[in-house]
């Protein structure tokens, strides 16, 4: 330790170590000639006679020199202040270098950044890996269910041994909060918790405390107490009105927690014993309120074992409970939890592994343009090199010192490509923000991605360093001194990254292509319905008050009366939201498994297939005197109409709304066309419209579709009003033009497709500098040979079509292996995209033909100065 | 040449340790020649590789250095040993004496 000490002391105060050495060793010296001349020697043999006796100065000052600092490390940093100044001699490359490995770390960092917020990172939470949620496997639909009955959680809680605690947690969305006597009109997002949650995840309140089962209390989330409270200090003891009921503020959760659902931030807990009241329109009876189960493994506790217990405990509880068992899973399991659940991850799970290795290739292009730059600078610098190699420097020491060159410039890069990533990430998480699921990401520069950005960069130097290195180490000495050319091999290697830059803008190109051809075909698909001018309306019970209008007034014909609205309808549920499913049997149609029984259905008022624009074939629309009964009539669409019947000529025939023993029977009275209606990926799910019901004319809790002349902008706000003065107990959660809601779901789509044009455009660019930068480095080296073909008679047409003749030559290789890769890779993504096929030819040619044409456009001005060369000066310069 | 060896590294800073214990503060050149005197003159001291040995001993902070003037008057660095120099001189001595002993069992294995 202590030498060490000494070393890294001596660091400092250098020039008087010297100082004092060199003093030391003179006074060493007079010492023993004093008595070399005692000893009678003459002056000048005394002093030959010590210098010998000490042997050589300066190896003797070398060796302490050594002793003092870290050598290597000084090396290091000379190397690194010497490959400064190289660059800045040279400030053109340097700056062509990192601005190209700057945007392709810029971009990789950007995407990672947001991929870590989504995919990786672990919960806020202690030991996050212990974590476990309780899941059944849903034959009927394929998928893992998350949802048991709080009765269900009671006594999975009270019944195993495995787990050091279970909680529940569920999430409802519900608008008008009172908050200190003012009503929040906008949506909150609250957590139903048991009160084992706080106290499992490990999760301590900044100030206050946690809840406990039932008690009338709430936590409220940091970034709730700063937008709602503005972080207020006395905020515990306030209150909480819900639907009528009073909770009083306990505790505020730290910053960093914000539930257990990733990218959908909870704004604040309550108790799960409370939400049967404080939860509008929530299941009456706890016992079959909705939850995720989550538990902590004991340590030590295996993940099986625990799990083979769960499934023991629940057959049990199964079979005691009967009917109040949530649909019995059919297989029980429990999966990690550490990572919490998140529905925008699986969305964006795959859009964002895609982006990933878009953003690679884009690195990989850039580092193949920076390696270029490298070799035709090494070239230049062959001179230097030889000369260097001829003053005895090694080789390994003359490739050590370019690559740490190119290290540097990565460096340099990724600063810069640091800086880039922080603007694109807010860009990122903005497009993010407008998905189908509100995401809101934390996303700032954490240690995680600048580790990440520094092993970017470390990568990147050497990828793109070392083979300039390796190569420009191994000049020949004598052909340099000689001032000999070159031979053909030369630029083998420049050659081949050209071709590499080719076939990877090739991919990135097809893939913008396919990624934009899909955002596109989605935005203008025939919808099913008029998407124009169509305003829904989503409407929630107010606190307090469930009141809808006073009786006999009809809400359609008052809203109808505001000027420029043409038509006014409802709907439970609405378009462009989640599916709700249901199950329906048609006697007669053969139904293998329980999935084949499910489908899409939403209750409908009268006029709605005038309001929304959705176009009826065949019967009659659903009427007020359809409303009044119980349900008896239903629309179908084409697909449900094919898919059961087996045709469109389907009014009058029957089925079942539910299974076979205690279904409902329904009459088809009409059926309607094909809409894009829960999503528009799906033009043409089954879907059934069932009456919405006697209190149909009550607007709480349901979708308004208003139809309107056009998009005056004061309408919106003259229908809130005029609900507000009919149904003042209605809040209105959302106004949304359809329109506006469209792209606001292609959120992903859009995002992918500008991400990935970004990049094919950049690919473009880069590919397009780094011909452009070879072929005219080509060119300059070939001026000999030039020269003597236009001596020999060549026009400057021949030699521009020579050179040109190169590029195309280099660019139809990169197509060649491009078209091949595109198609491989375009596989990967194919249930990305719609209404495009995978293999698009028109898309893969307009790619090639676009990269061809870029290649030709780079290397028309090297061709055009080659046919320039004056054949007397190219030969005069030899 | 031939019948002085070369001072072997290890070696050499027991010499300059045991030579500070003897002496007390001594300036590089004193050591060298004390060192020469003491071995016989069978040891030449290349006085040169006595000061990267010096470097190295004061960094492990055995001795310490300082500039004082030599009996006939000229500029000099003495150097002294420390009180961690004083405890290594003991440890390295008692290594060394049973390195010899046991050294010596094997190059005479009949007396003793």
């Amino acid at each position: 330790m202590r030498p060490l000490w000494a070393r890294f002391r001596s660091l400092f105060g250098r020039h008087r170590a010297e100082r004092d050495l060199a003093q030391e060793l003179e006074s060493h010296l007079q010492l023993h000639v004093d008595d070399n001349l005692r000893a009678g020697l003459s002056p000048a043999e005394a002093r030959r006679q010590a210098l010998l006796k000490l042997g050589g100065l300066d190896a003797v000052k070398e060796t302490c020199r050594d002793r003092r600092g870290f050598p290597a490390l000084e090396h290091l940093v000379r190397d690194v202040l010497y490959a400064i100044r190289m660059a800045g001699r040279s400030p053109a490359f340097a700056a062509a270098a990192v601005l190209s490995l700057a945007l392709g770390i810029g971009a990789n960092t950007a995407i990672f950044s947001v991929t870590d917020a989504l995919l990786l990172k672990s919960l806020p939470v202690e030991k996050p890996d212990q974590l476990v949620v309780f899941a059944g496997w849903d034959n009927a639909i394929h998928q893992w269910m998350y949802f048991f009955t709080y009765r269900e959680f009671q006594e999975l809680q009270r019944r195993t041994q495995s787990f050091s605690g279970l909680a529940s947690t569920w999430t409802a969305d519900r608008a008008g909060i009172l908050t200190s006597s003012r009503v929040d009109e906008g949506m909150t997002h609250i957590g139903i918790v048991s009160g084992s949650y706080f106290p499992l995840l490990g999760v301590s309140p900044t100030i206050g405390r946690s809840f406990a089962d039932g008690e009338a209390a709430a936590v409220i989330s940091y970034a709730y107490w700063e937008r709602r409270f503005a972080l207020a200090p006395d905020v515990l003891g306030r209150t909480l009105g819900m639907n009528g009921q009073v909770l009083t503020i306990v505790g505020v959760a730290p910053r960093p927690f914000s539930g257990d659902s990733v990218g959908q931030p909870i704004d604040l807990w309550i108790p799960a014993a409370l939400a049967p009241k404080a939860i509008a329109r929530w299941p009456r009876q706890l016992a079959t309120n909705p939850v995720r189960i989550i538990a902590r493994l004991k340590p030590g506790a295996g993940a099986k074992q625990a799990e083979a217990e769960a499934r023991t405990v629940y057959r049990q509880i199964a079979r005691e409970m009967g009917p109040l068992a949530a649909e019995s899973p059919d297989r029980l399991a429990l999966l990690p939890e550490g990572q919490g659940i998140s529905r925008p991850r699986e969305q964006y799970r795959q859009s964002l592994l895609v982006l990933s290795i878009v953003a690679g290739l884009v690195l990989l292009i850039a580092c193949a343009n920076a390696a270029n730059l490298l070799l035709t600078r090494s070239e230049a610098r062959r001179q230097e090199i030889a000369l260097r190699l001829a003053l005895g420097a090694g080789r390994g020491r003359i490739a050590r010192q370019l690559l740490i060159e190119s290290l540097v410039l990565a460096m340099a890069a990724g600063a810069a490509g640091l800086a880039m990533a922080y603007c694109g990430t807010s860009g990122l998480a903005q497009l993010a923000r407008g998905g189908p699921w509100a995401v809101d990401l934390h996303l700032s520069p954490d240690g995680r991605v600048l580790a990440y950005t520094a092993a970017l960069c470390l990568l990147t130097g050497m990828v793109f360093g070392l083979s300039p290195a390796v190569s420009a180490s191994r000049v020949a000495i004598y052909s340099v001194v000689k001032g000999g050319s070159h031979g053909p091999g030369r630029f083998r290697l420049g050659k081949l990254l050209v071709v590499v830059q080719v076939a990877l803008s090739l991919v990135l190109l097809v893939a913008a292509g396919l990624f934009v051809g899909t955002l596109r075909r989605l935005k203008s698909q025939d919808l099913g319905f008029e998407r124009q001018h169509l305003l829904l309306v989503r409407t929630a019970a107010s606190p307090g008050s469930r009141k809808g209008p006073a009786p006999g007034v009809d809400i359609y014909q008052q809203i109808a009366r505001i000027p420029g609205v043409r038509s006014v309808s409802a709907s439970h549920f609405g378009m462009l939201t989640l599916a709700v499913f249901t199950d329906v049997t048609v006697p007669g149609h053969p139904s293998d498994s329980p999935a084949d029984r499910v489908v899409a259905s939403d209750q409908i008022a009268p006029h709605y297939l005038e309001a929304t624009g959705m176009r009826l074939l065949a019967g009659r629309d659903l009427t007020a005197h359809d409303m009044l009964q119980p349900p008896r009539a239903a629309l179908v669409n084409q697909a449900m109409a094919l898919r059961f019947f087996g045709s469109s000529d389907v009014v009058g025939r029957r089925f079942l709304w539910g299974d076979e023993a205690t279904g409902v029977p329904i009459e088809i009275v009409g059926v309607v066309r094909d809409a894009a209606y829960n999503a528009l990926r799906q033009p043409n799910a089954v879907m059934v419209y069932f009456p919405l019901g006697p209190d149909w004319q009550d607007p709480s809790d349901a979708c308004l579709v208003v139809r309107t002349a056009g998009d005056a902008p004061g309408i919106a706000a003259q229908i809130r009003e005029q609900l507000h003065q009919i149904a003042p107990g209605v809040a209105i959660r959302s106004m949304d033009w359809v329109q506006a809601a469209m792209d606001q779901s292609l959120a992903i789509e859009r995002m992918v497709a500008w991400i990935a044009g970004l990049f094919g455009a950049l690919a473009l660019v880069l590919a397009c500098l780094g011909l452009y930068g070879m072929m005219s480095y080509v060119a300059a080296r070939r001026t000999h040979e030039i020269g003597i073909r236009v001596s020999l008679g060549a026009t400057p047409a021949v030699v521009s079509r020579m050179v040109l003749g190169d590029a195309l030559g280099l660019g139809f290789a990169g197509v060649l292996i491009g078209i091949p890769a595109a198609l491989l890779g375009s596989r990967l993504v194919a249930n990305l995209l719609f209404g495009i096929a995978a293999t698009d030819a028109p898309t893969l040619a307009a790619s090639a033909l676009l990269l061809l044409a870029v290649v030709g456009l780079a290397a028309w001005l090297p061709a055009w100065r080659a046919s320039r060369v004056d054949a007397t000066r190219a030969l005069r310069c030899e | 040449m031939a019948d002085k060896s070369d001072v072997w590294q290890g070696t050499l800073a027991l010499m300059v340790l045991k030579t500070l214990e003897a002496l007390g503060p001594l300036h590089g050149y004193g050591i060298a020649r004390r060192i020469e005197q003491t071995s016989g003159d069978l040891l030449s001291v290349n006085y040169g590789t006595l000061y990267p040995a010096l470097l190295k001993l004061e960094q492990e902070g055995y001795i310490a250095s300082e500039w004082g003037v030599s009996d006939n008057n000229r500029k000099a660095k003495f150097y002294k040993l420390t009180r961690a120099g004083r405890r290594q001189v003991e440890k390295e001595a008692r290594q060394w004496e049973q390195t010899t002993a046991i050294m010596l069992r094997f190059l005479n294995p009949g007396e003793s």
